[in-house]
């Protein structure tokens, strides 16, 4: 009986899988997957553009576009982002998005020693396969996750919430005081508007359009596209030299085989990936940098590692196109997001009326599964794409001067922030959040943080009042938050995030008394 | 230099002739131009459901396009509040939602509109609300829950749709009924309630009878606050039928700015008034397990009249406004 | 700025957002402040113990580490181009998204020119028109996505 069901379950979900694949072999899904993977390569390739604004900067495009299509061009802009970061990173030495800065390490000096065209044909590749593994975890696991999303009651949510903001607190740079901080500031920035329980207008300063709250993807165009054009301006960018390079004959196939000849560093690294991309809030640029050194570390010449192999890239590359398809897992399951730029799919996601969880997979499966799936397709299209079109791209990209990048930027924050709502408060709201986004990073406290605080936030509140209202057949009603077994497994890894920061501590000062002695 | 200048001359006249030339205005009889229908909630809400099923039959009988943009936020509030700011020309029309719009301005020191600076066009339909409650729960019947809610005081968990809406009157008002206590839970919508109830997170449900239709198989009903039995629904009792008088529910129509001339809202009432008899809309409106009501501009502004009254007495009563 | 004044200057000024949060607490149900008072709080009292933090040996500990020399910055560009920013946005209501973000795209990239002259000028104006008559172009009559039309012509 109970294996019957469970046979019928895989079987649902087969109809399922060959649903979105049929679904996104159509004309105008494929071109859409195209376009979306072209963008998203275009702005990786800028230096200082992250897949965040790409996501961000793209995302007023998808407005009124259906959700299926809408989910598909944001999921290819991501993809291609991710991957177009590798780019710079090789030629210019500086990593179009954070995700590639450990490209930059081996990238550069392969492309100094004229191997440029091998290096971008590396990473091609390790993209490719690291998309596709973050891809097939995320199509496998979280049908099951969001079953026992099921099981989540209002003290799990509000625990996960928890859980989440220690994470990522521990771990984006800085002090790990200044990330919680920043993490509560997003949290009350949540707060503003009706109150979710209760209905109370709450720190409106008197605005009556604040009722509706900080719209989610109004803050996240501020705080994420609005200081990179001002730190542009501030530091005064100057355009970089590009390095060139030539096409060889058979270097494909000379890297192709020895890329897949080494299958080890290229699993691990995918695999680190798809688990970095699953702990909320942590993305591409925690994800590459932790690939980066366990390739080190397992490699048998090490010390080659920084002058120009192409393991390093392999590491690098696979690692971060594989938390597109990881970082989504909590996405549709708990409606937590992975990675940063998993954030403003949240916002489309609740834009489109599609709530994460099992109802994803059930009722709207055509839609889910399409979406997922499209991702897979655009690893895949990266190929084609970047082998042949990433010369002439990163020649492009790199004669834009930031003259004309600055207001163009301008443009596109202020059209995604007016056209979400139709509302002329969001737009200066947006501005401003660039600008308190800005300064507050000048003194030290990192946006994401931030970010994830605005999303956790009203999950957290709902949570914690929810609880505290089921409580109230307990004398203490606060009890209810630590009844069910399930709660302890998420309070145990709160702790356990919480202390991660001082494992570090410890380690050095072990290590310290040791060769002291 | 100078006769670059010169030769890019014309080109920059062209552009700042056209920056400056307005759009032109057209005049000319009512309706001439597109109808622009704003949505208060999110996309995949009753209002929304409600409006696709409207838009073909709209568009054909109001003769132009119909626009359907959301203005979401504030539990509607900032959709209301910038309808009321909008020109009364006729051209922009919003859809909006009771109890919200009596409960926010009595409730909030400045929702940004008041109830009756929203003129009524029709009132087209309702959602009566409806007591569900979990296919293995223990409950079979109304009376199972009152006397186990009688027995356990306050351990019965109600979910609904947030904080002062009709779920949460409904709730309110068969605690008063029953001489009961509930503990009314508020989710952020109608549908990140019913995870709940599936997850048996809550006891019950005081949801719309959209969802109790949408979710048959899952869930069980145990009495509808209507009038009379829904036909969709014929087996489920009314609370009125076993005794309990609890009547409530949200209904929905649309409503223009204020000062829009009489006229252009009798215009635009007879239009939906054709949509509403539409046998397309009808049968979709059933499918979805939404009433249908006709409602033309006096009969909705009475209506509107009474149901303040009505609440305003309900929440002095509860203590949560000033007399 | 050395990290410790960071350090007191951006906890201060966050201090001083959760009181005037705090100033505004008027809640009409017991349930609108259970969330957001224990958040207000608890951000008060990080930030007290980092302010405190930057006045003990730690911080200066931290500096060592931590203080960079300062590459050649432009603050003053910076402010300037925030506020156009925060015009073009103040704005669009008035002028719509077509002329607001013509002249204001054409003052921020003339502005960051290495010269200002009239050639830079010239192709400010033209890069802005283009890109400003695409964009409508695409999200009014492709995607149909209403943009701004300002309250002047009306």
């Amino acid at each position: 009986m109970h294996l019957n069901s469970k046979l019928l379950d895989s079987i649902e979900m087969l109809e399922h899988i060959l649903g979105g694949i049929t679904n996104i072999f159509t004309a105008k899904n494929l071109l859409l997957v195209v376009a979306g993977t072209v963008s998203g390569m275009v702005v990786g390739a800028m230096p200082g553009l992250t897949a965040v604004m790409a996501v961000a900067l793209l995302v007023p495009f998808t407005y009124t576009m259906d959700p299926t299509s809408g989910l598909v061009t944001l999921g290819a802009v991501y993809m291609g982002c991710i991957y177009g970061g590798a780019f710079s990173a090789i030629l210019i030495n500086t990593p179009g998005t954070p995700s590639s800065i450990g490209t930059t390490f081996d990238g550069y000096p392969m492309a100094r020693k004229g191997k440029g065209e091998e290096a971008i044909i590396t990473a091609t590749i390790a993209s490719a396969f690291g998309g596709i593994v973050g891809v097939i975890a995320l199509i496998f696991l979280s049908p099951l996750l969001a079953e026992v999303a099921l099981k989540f009651g209002p003290a799990e949510y509000f625990w996960v919430g928890v859980f989440g903001l220690t994470i990522v607190s521990s771990l984006v740079t800085g002090s790990f005081l200044k990330g919680i901080t920043g993490a509560a500031f997003g949290v009350l920035i949540s707060t503003i508007g009706i109150a979710p329980i209760g209905g109370d207008v709450r720190f409106t300063f008197g605005i009556p359009s604040l009722q509706g709250g900080v719209e989610l993807i109004v803050a996240l165009i501020g705080l994420f596209c609005i200081p990179e054009i001002l730190k542009m301006v501030y530091n005064d960018v100057k355009t970089q030299e590009v390095l060139g390079y030539n096409k060889e004959k058979g270097v494909m196939w000379k890297t192709l085989k020895y890329v897949l000849s080494r299958p080890g560093n290229l699993i691990r690294s995918s695999i680190i990936g798809t688990v970095v991309g699953i702990l909320p809030g942590a993305g591409g640029n925690i994800a590459n940098l932790v690939a980066y050194n366990e390739a080190r570390r397992a490699s048998k010449e090490p010390e080659k590692f920084g002058t120009g192999i192409p393991d390093g890239i392999v590491a690098t590359e696979s690692a971060n196109n594989a938390v597109v398809g990881g970082g989504m897992i909590p996405l549709v399951t708990l409606g937590i997001p992975g990675a940063p730029p998993d954030a403003i799919i949240y916002g489309v996601l609740m834009l489109q009326g599609l709530r994460p969880g099992p109802e994803l997979f059930s009722e709207r499966a055509d839609i889910t599964f399409t979406f997922m799936i499209s991702l897979g397709v655009a690893a895949i299209v990266m190929v084609p794409v970047g082998i042949y079109g990433g010369r002439l791209l990163t020649r492009v990209v790199s004669i834009v001067p930031t003259r004309f990048l600055v207001p163009g930027i301008g443009i596109f924050t202020i059209i995604g922030s007016y056209a979400i709502r139709n509302n002329f408060t969001d737009v200066f709201l947006m501005i401003l959040f660039g600008i308190i986004g800005f300064a507050l990073r000048y003194l030290g406290y990192h946006p994401a943080p931030i970010v994830l605080g605005l999303i956790l936030g009203p999950i957290m509140e709902n949570g914690l009042v929810q609880t505290y209202l089921i409580g109230q057949k307990y004398s203490v009603p606060w009890l209810a938050l630590v009844v069910d077994p399930l709660s302890w497994i998420l309070i145990a890894l709160c702790i356990f995030s919480f202390m991660w920061p001082y494992f570090g501590y410890l380690k050095r000062f072990i290590k310290l008394s040791s060769t002291n002695r | 230099m100078k006769t670059k200048v010169l030769r890019i001359l014309p080109f920059l006249l062209m552009v700042i002739a056209v920056l400056v030339i307005p759009p032109g205005v057209q005049a000319g009889d009512y309706p001439s131009k597109p109808l622009t229908y704003i949505v208060c909630f999110n996309p995949g809400g009753e209002s929304d459901l409600t409006a696709r099923i409207q838009e073909k039959a709209l568009e054909k009988y109001y003769g132009h396009d119909v626009i359907i943009t959301y203005k979401i936020g504030g539990g509607g509030a900032i959709g209301w509040s910038e309808l009321v700011r909008s020109k009364p020309d006729g051209y922009t029309i919003a859809g909006d939602n009771l109890p919200h719009i009596i409960l926010q301005p009595l409730m909030r020191k400045n929702a940004g509109y008041n109830t009756l600076d929203l003129k009524q066009i029709y009132i087209f339909e309702s959602t009566p609300d409806i007591l569900v409650v979990h296919k293995d729960s223990q409950f079979k019947t109304l009376q199972d829950f009152i006397k186990y809610a009688k027995e356990h005081p306050g351990v019965v968990t109600v979910g609904g749709s947030g904080s002062n809406t009709a779920n949460h009157l409904g709730t309110i008002l068969l605690e008063k009924a029953a001489g009961i206590k509930l503990t009314y839970i508020p989710f952020s919508g109608s549908g990140t309630a019913v995870p709940a109830l599936l997850g048996k997170h809550v006891t019950a449900l005081m949801t719309y009878s959209t969802m109790a239709v949408r979710y048959k198989d899952k869930f069980r009903p145990l009495a509808i606050a209507s009038e009379k039995r829904m036909e969709v629904l014929p087996d489920v009792p009314t609370f009125k039928e076993l005794g309990y008088n609890v009547v409530e529910g949200a209904y929905r129509g649309v409503a223009a700015p204020p000062g829009t001339p009489d006229h252009i809202v009798n215009y635009l009432a007879d239009v939906f008034d054709k949509v509403m008899h539409d046998p397309e809309v009808i049968k979709k409106m059933n499918e979805n397990g939404f009433k249908i009501e006709y409602m033309k501009p006096a009969e909705a502004t009475a209506f509107v009249k009474q149901k303040m009254k009505q609440y305003k007495a309900l929440l002095e009563e509860m203590g949560l406004i000033k007399k | 700025m050395t990290v410790k004044t960071r350090d007191r200057l951006g906890a201060s000024l966050l201090l001083l957002f959760v009181i005037v949060l705090w100033a505004q607490r008027d809640y009409l149900t017991p349930f609108g402040g259970i969330f957001p008072d224990r958040v207000m709080i608890i951000m008060a009292f990080l930030l007290v113990l980092d302010l405190i933090l930057s006045f003990t040996p730690y911080a200066s500990l931290k500096e060592k580490e931590e203080d960079k020399k300062e590459e050649e910055t432009h603050f003053i560009k910076m402010v300037i181009v925030a506020v156009l920013l925060l015009l073009w946005a103040g704005l669009l209501r008035y002028f719509g998204f077509i002329l607001s973000s013509i002249s204001a795209f054409s003052i921020i990239s003339w502005f960051l020119s290495e010269r200002r002259d009239l050639r830079h000028l010239l192709t400010s104006v033209f890069v802005a028109v283009v890109l400003t008559y695409s964009l409508v172009y695409i999200f009014e009559h492709l995607l149909a996505v209403p943009l701004p039309k300002g309250t002047i012509y009306e």
